[in-house]
């Protein structure tokens, strides 16, 4: 049933300043007259097109850092999961709405002038409808207006990255299922870089080593008389004793990568002395505040915009809700870092901790413990 | 209106837009949509009793847990359907084997043998609702009786012990 002729049916409901962009958005895609814009527009059919490969946070696809040729098509999949996930080491469960089975979703990487093709896919399985809000892209909330999925549909979104730096994805149906599907994980994020790579503070060329995806995720998980988390059997049972919870804006979790742990210990990210390695931090609703412990933000992009110069050598930036930052670290000592959000109750009590285990050759010069911890020696 | 309607109305409208008054039993109930649309010239055949594949529904009501113990049983139902209103109706039934009567010129549930217990109606989008029932040991259907929705698969059984 399309857009329009959904609107006819007496049995929907009313619907809201949200209903009105679906409509002018599902005509702009009937519409048979060029835009002014579109003449000078580049022939998107002759374009290579290439297939991107997506890959589980914190990782990232395969990708070059400087683009090689002119704008491509990068066809991207998003099946659309709705699943039990366990979020801590106590069992605690959230039925998760997620992109490709992950919280957050699959990072997508692209250069900026490339147009990024999304296949949307509401696998039959799932219960609620779906849709993606891309903050890269631009017209029709996102491609929200363009993507609503339900169960058993997909849709596929053309955009163009013309704005390069990080940015967030999230699921955006209406209405209270807006806040509702970003805080069951329902979230990514997207990375345009400059076709000719990243550069420093003064506008020199920067490469980096490794580069991790680490996905902020506030869950609220209701409780039952006792103080139990509540478990419940399928996605969506949980909304009234959720909204209730949201409505106090007090997470029970704040986590990394969709649990507690999730990049500690055999999960720890990996590096090298001497590596730059790229952090690419995303809030979808609620600010953060990243730390590495024992190391700094050599460059930090923290609004996420590739075309401003880096802030260099900071101890904690920030990431505002709704948006993704990135960083760059090269590290000079070995050992294990924590990377966390630096409101420590977040990071200690509800989880917002990853560690990096650094392989390499210790520098005395950097630190050296002069004296072990003992006893205060007497005055002689 | 007068003040006192008004208020009475208000106090009904609280009270079957609050979810989970405190009862004896929850269940808690999800109506949930999926691709396909429902046509009135041609039914689906998904109805109770019907043997059919519920894996094709277009359609569902989800319940659980699927038993209550007898005594005041409250169902908050949530409309999981991002553009469907769609209503609750529960009666008592005494074989979940049987098909019921169904008017094929309304694509309706035929009521007229059946005794609603009590029901939630034009129930939004994204809303959850509660109804509590005072209910004694037996099954119990709760269906959608809008156009289509039933045939479409939109009902499921309570068993209360």
């Amino acid at each position: 049933m399309s857009t329009l002729s959904m609107l006819n049916t007496p049995l929907l409901s009313r619907r809201g300043l949200l209903a009105a962009a679906t409509v002018s958005a599902a005509a702009a895609t009937l519409s048979t007259i060029p835009s002014a814009s579109a003449e000078k527009a580049v022939d998107i059919s002759k374009l290579p097109r290439v297939k991107q490969a997506m890959v589980a946070p914190p990782f990232l696809p395969e990708h070059d850092q400087v683009a090689k040729g002119g704008p491509k098509v990068v066809e991207v999949l998003l099946n659309i999961e709705e699943k039990k996930l366990v979020i801590d080491d106590e069992g605690t469960e959230v039925w998760a709405l997620t992109y490709n089975g992950s919280v957050p979703g699959p990072m997508i990487v692209v250069h900026e002038g490339d147009y990024v093709e999304v296949t949307l896919r509401n696998l039959p399985a799932n219960l609620m409808e779906h849709n993606v809000d891309f903050h890269s892209a631009t017209g029709a909330l996102g491609g929200g207006a363009l993507t609503k999925v339900l169960p058993g549909e997909q849709a596929v979104l053309r955009w163009k990255a013309i704005k390069p730096g990080v940015f967030i994805y999230h699921c955006a149906p209406e209405g209270i299922m807006i806040p509702y599907h970003v805080v069951h994980g329902m979230n990514g994020a997207v990375m345009v870089l400059p076709r000719g790579g990243l550069k420093d503070e003064s506008g020199k060329p920067i490469s980096y080593d490794r580069a991790y995806f680490i996905g902020e995720q506030d869950f609220y998980i209701p409780r039952d008389e006792q103080g139990n988390y509540r478990k419940y059997e399928v996605a969506g049972e949980n909304m009234s004793d959720a909204l209730e919870v949201m409505r106090k804006l007090t997470p029970t979790h704040v986590v990394f990568n969709g649990a507690a742990g999730a990049l500690t210990g055999e999960s720890a990210l990996k590096a090298k002395v001497g590596e730059r390695v790229l952090f690419i931090h995303a809030q979808a609703n609620r600010d953060s505040r990243p730390h590495l412990i024992g190391g700094h933000g050599d460059h930090v992009w923290d609004t996420g915009s590739f075309n401003d110069a880096p802030a260099t050598n900071l101890e904690t930036w920030f990431i505002r809700g709704g948006s993704a930052g990135a960083m760059s670290y090269t590290f000079q000592q070995p050992g294990v870092y924590a990377y966390v959000n630096h409101n420590l109750i977040e990071a200690v009590m509800l989880g917002a901790t990853a560690h990096v285990v650094v392989e390499g050759e210790w520098n005395d010069d950097l630190m050296m413990q002069v004296m072990k911890p003992g006893p205060i020696p007497t005055q002689g | 209106m007068s003040l006192k309607a008004r208020i009475l109305a208000t106090a009904l409208a609280a009270l079957l837009t609050a979810p989970a008054a405190l009862a004896d039993s929850l269940v808690r109930v999800t109506l949930i949509d999926k691709a396909g649309a429902i046509d009135p010239d041609s039914p689906h055949k998904l109805g109770m009793g019907m043997k059919a594949d519920m894996s094709m529904a277009k359609m569902g009501i989800k319940a659980s847990p699927s038993t209550a113990k007898r005594g005041a049983v409250t169902f908050d139902v949530t409309n999981l359907a991002s553009a469907i209103v769609h209503e609750v109706i529960v009666v008592p039934i005494t074989d979940e084997n049987k098909v019921l009567p169904f008017d094929e010129s309304r694509n309706k549930v035929d009521t007229d043998s059946l005794q609603p217990l009590g029901s939630v109606n034009e129930i939004e989008p994204n809303k959850t609702v509660s109804l509590t029932l005072n209910l004694g040991p037996g099954k119990y259907l709760l269906y959608c009786n809008i156009a289509g929705h039933y045939m479409a698969g939109m009902w499921t059984v309570v068993t209360v012990e």
